[in-house]
Formats: C-alpha cells, structure tokens, sequence
C-alpha cells in the first residue's frame, strides 16, 4: 500500500502499477461524483477517463503542497467535467438518465433534489458529504478563496433542503430515511 | 440573534467547525433552527447512503502506456488527419527549405555585398575614430586622424588600395608628431607605410611604435553614412570635403585631404590649410592679426581679401557663430607635402599680442 508521497514519487516516475492501483481506488468514487455532476452513465465514464488520462500523461502538474492527490483528482475532473458541458450546451440544466435497474434504489428524494440544483451546488455538496473535503480542499478544488466556501455550502444545503422540504410535502410527508 | 442569522452556523456545525456562542445558544433553544440542523443532517447522511449504491460498480480495467513523445504524438496527430495529399505536404516543406535556404544565402552574401567599409579605429586607452572607405569612389580619400593618444600625438591614416571580394587591401600611415608642426606623412612610394588585408567583420591588430595596438574594425555598407552630428557643437569650426573658389573659380579641392569632418572646438586654437598657389588659410573664432572678418551661412564661408572674393564651401554647417576670422597667408611654403598640392590641417595655439588681437603661438610650418 502507497502512502500519497510515496504514491506520487511513483506516478511522476511513470510507474503504471502504482497509477493503477490510485485508479481502483479512487475511479468508482470520481464516477459517482461526475455522474451526479454530468447526469449520464456515459457521460461520466468517458470524462472520467480523461481525467486519468490527464493526470497520467502530465502527473508534474500535481502540486503537493496545495493539497492531498485525491482533491487534485476531484478538481480536475471537475474542470474536465466543466469543459464538456461547455462543449455541450450553454445551460446549467442537468439531464438525466432515466434509472436502470441497478439504480432505481438510489434515486431517492434527495438526490432528485440534488440534480436539479446548479453545478456549483451540486460539486460543492457531493464534495463536502460523500467526499470528505475539508474546507481548504474544496477551495483548492473549486478555486475559490477559503473564506467563501462555507458561505456557498450553506447556500447550497439551503438549496438543496427547499427542493426536498417540497418534494417531501408533494409525497404526503414521507421520509425518505 | 434570528433564525436567519444563525442558519449560515448551523451549515457550518455539520460541517464540524465551531460556531460562536450567541449562535450556539441561539440554535440550542429554536425549535425552527434545530428542524433546520436535522434536516441539514438528514440531507448528508441520504446522500452518503445514495452514493454507497453506485460505489459498488466496478470500474474498467485500463492499461496505462508510457506517455509517447509529445512531438511524435502530434506529428503522428497530424499525419493521420491530413486532409491535402501527402505528396502536396512533400512539396510544400521542400518549398520552405528551398525559400529558406536562399534566405540564408542571401543574407551570408549581404555581408559582403556593399560598396563602402566602415572604419572604426581604436588606441590601446578606447576608440580613436570611424570613417568611411569607398571601393568605387574614383576620387579616393584616406582616412586621417590626429590627436593624443597616452602620452604620445599620433598622426594616423588610412588608404583603401584594393578589393578582393569581402576584404580589402589598406595601406596604413601612422607618425608621432610635436603639437603645432605638420606630421608629414610618409609618402606611399617610400615603402614605409603598411599593406595588409583586412576583413570587415573580423578585427585587425597591429602595433605602432611608441603608442601601443590599434584595433581595426569594419563592417560592410551600401550607402556613405553621416558620421558625426549634423549641427556644430559650441566653439566647433569644422569643415567637411571642403571646395575654396577666388571670383567664384574652384582653386582648391580637400575633399582628398578632409574626407570626413575635420575640425576643433577649442577657441583658442587656429587650424587651417594650405593650397599650392594661393597659399595657407587660417581659420580662427578670435581675431587673428592682419586676419580678415568672413561671413558664415551653413556651409558657407565667405571674405574678400587681396582684392579677391573668397568662398570655402564645406560639406557639413561650419560653426555655430555667423561669422569667423580668416588669415590667408599667400606667401607661406610648407615644408611637407602630401599627395597632392593641397595640405590639411595645421593647428596652432593662439595668444594674444595685445588687447583684442590673437596670433599663432608658432608656425605651424
């Protein structure tokens, strides 16, 4: 097992075993995130696949010192990510894929209400909830200073917490927990 | 404190950060802002149980090459998407070296293309002089120079004998002088001058007696360039290829002797010339005695003297003043001649004789 350091020293020497064991660890996780930010299976896959490839040609770009590898994956896929939808059309609106089998279980109320927020808000939540990030990595990732970061995550828990307030009122008050 | 007040810390304290204690209280208390952090909560942990679905899908494995090249990345990028015929792409880049070695060529050959060199001459303590030596200018005029060089007067001058392709042939005088006497140059037939072959771009020692290495440099020209400023400084007279006509007749021409610009800008100091037959002129801004008043337009210096009018025309504006004094010496016989019948510069310090006349400390001759 690689601690980030030594990890890194491999990646930038262009080890190809020590990138693939970060890419098993860490692509499930960046596909669920670009998922909930692009709205497509496929979506998520080929940009997350750039992301890799990305950082595997060009793994000196990576500064240490302003953060951890996982926060520099998740900024840049989320900069790719950016990238595509600006390819794509010029709106924030989120398309989604309808729900296959496997993921009829997850599309509760509160992730419904989380694709119809905007694409900060969406980044910004997922990051801080199911990622982990502190503070000084969202501001790394999101490159934002560190002081706005808590002011734009209650903006987007508020969001977030009006769609479901009325999402769960529209459903006769049930609770999704 | 207020609900809405206290909702941005209730954000925070999921977050783990600590809040103030107003908010704190505020929050502990209201049963809005306690709904409010329970459903902040509820959000997070629904979205961390969404997401632990979709971690169960395994990813595809990949196989990580060795980052290729980049230029033969993109070279192999470009040659795969060429849309004009590879045989038109053949050509095209045969056209640029072609266009781009006659480039090349062109401007190996502009070195050595021009008609003119420019001299530029330095002393063992900095530079000495620039002039310029033509290759075609049948009228040919050496480059002379005369002042201090350490402790020593060097005369010093230079003939452009030849041209053999991008160098040419020098015929180099130099001479240690007394301030106020004529250097005398030593004639070119007596064998006492220098020959050598000098190269523009590549610089020429060579060593003169007494005075130390002077360094040739040179550089190929196209076109006679002005050297020196247009307009006189303070106290300058000066003269550039300057032509004497008496009643309006050419009697001397120094273009052969003063090339360049010769002058001085010390007012206590005479210099002039000597033109076989009509003798030697002194030029001086204070007035010399038995000296006439001559009038100064630009280039033009007129006087009437011995029932004669006089005009020097000089290449270059002579002086800043509107006037000059001129002695014309018709009797005075040098004892050194140069090439031809006409002899430049003398120089002498003036003192004054009496109350408002100057005269040269010595004869120059």
């Amino acid at each position: 097992m690689f601690d980030d350091r030594e990890l890194w020293t491999n990646i930038a020497n262009g080890n190809a075993d020590a990138f693939d064991i970060w890419y098993r660890e860490t692509a499930p996780r960046l596909r669920l995130f670009l998922r909930h930010l692009l709205g497509g299976e496929q979506e998520a896959e080929d940009v997350m696949q750039e992301t890799f490839t990305q950082i595997w040609r060009r793994p000196h770009r990576f500064d240490p010192e302003r953060g951890s590898p996982r926060a520099y994956l998740f900024g840049v896929a989320r900069r790719q990510a950016a990238e595509w939808r600006r390819k794509q059309k010029p709106t924030d609106e989120l398309r989604v894929d309808p729900p296959t089998p496997s993921r009829v279980e997850i599309a509760s109320m509160v992730t419904e209400a989380l694709s119809r927020l905007t694409l900060e808000h969406r980044t910004l939540l997922w990051l801080r909830e199911v990622e982990g990030q502190s503070y000084q990595e969202l501001a790394t990732i999101l490159d934002v200073p560190l002081g706005t970061v808590r002011s734009r995550l209650f903006a987007a828990r508020e969001a977030l917490r009006v769609l479901w307030c009325s999402a769960r009122r529209n459903s006769g008050g049930r609770h999704d927990l | 404190m207020i609900c809405d007040d206290a909702a941005e810390y209730i954000s925070a304290l999921c977050d783990g950060e600590t809040i103030p204690a107003t908010a704190a209280q505020h929050i502990g208390t209201c049963p809005d802002c306690q709904a409010r952090l329970g459903d902040y909560l509820a959000m997070g942990v629904e979205l961390r149980r969404a997401a632990s679905f979709g971690l169960a899908d395994a990813v595809p494995p990949r196989v990580w090459a060795k980052p290729q090249n980049r230029l033969a990345t993109w070279w192999q990028k470009g040659w795969g998407t060429m849309r004009i015929p590879r045989v038109a792409f053949a050509g095209l880049i045969a056209g640029i070296l072609v266009l781009a070695s006659a480039l090349a060529v062109n401007r190996a050959r502009a070195q050595n293309t021009g008609t003119v060199v420019l001299l530029t001459t330095a002393g063992p303590n900095g530079p000495l002089a620039d002039c310029v030596l033509s290759t075609q200018d049948k009228n040919q005029y050496p480059c002379v120079w005369y002042g201090k060089v350490g402790s020593r007067f060097l005369a010093y001058r230079v003939f452009l004998v030849s041209r053999d392709g991008g160098r040419v042939r020098l015929e180099i005088s130099t001479t240690t002088y007394t301030p106020g006497a004529n250097p005398g140059f030593p004639e070119s037939q007596a064998g006492a001058n220098k020959y050598i072959w000098f190269e523009p771009g590549e610089p020429l020692k060579f060593n003169v007696p007494q005075v130390g290495t002077l360094t040739l440099e040179g550089e190929w020209m196209d076109h006679m360039p002005i050297l020196g400023t247009l307009a006189p400084i303070p106290n300058e007279i000066r003269l550039g290829r300057p032509l004497l006509l008496k009643d309006n007749v050419v009697v001397g021409d120094l273009s052969r002797n003063i090339g360049g610009i010769y002058g001085s800008d010390d007012p206590g100091s005479v210099f002039g010339f000597y033109i076989s037959g009509e003798g030697r002129f002194l030029l001086s801004q204070l007035p010399m005695k038995g000296a006439v008043e001559a009038q100064v337009v630009q280039g033009r210096i007129s006087f009437d003297e011995g029932g004669h009018s006089w005009k020097l025309l000089s290449g270059v504006p002579v002086c800043r003043a509107d006037h000059i004094w001129v002695l014309h010496q018709p009797d005075f016989k040098p004892k050194a001649i140069g090439r031809n019948d006409t002899n430049c510069c003398y120089g002498a310090k003036l003192v004054q004789t009496e109350p408002g006349v100057w005269e040269p400390q010595e004869k120059p001759n």
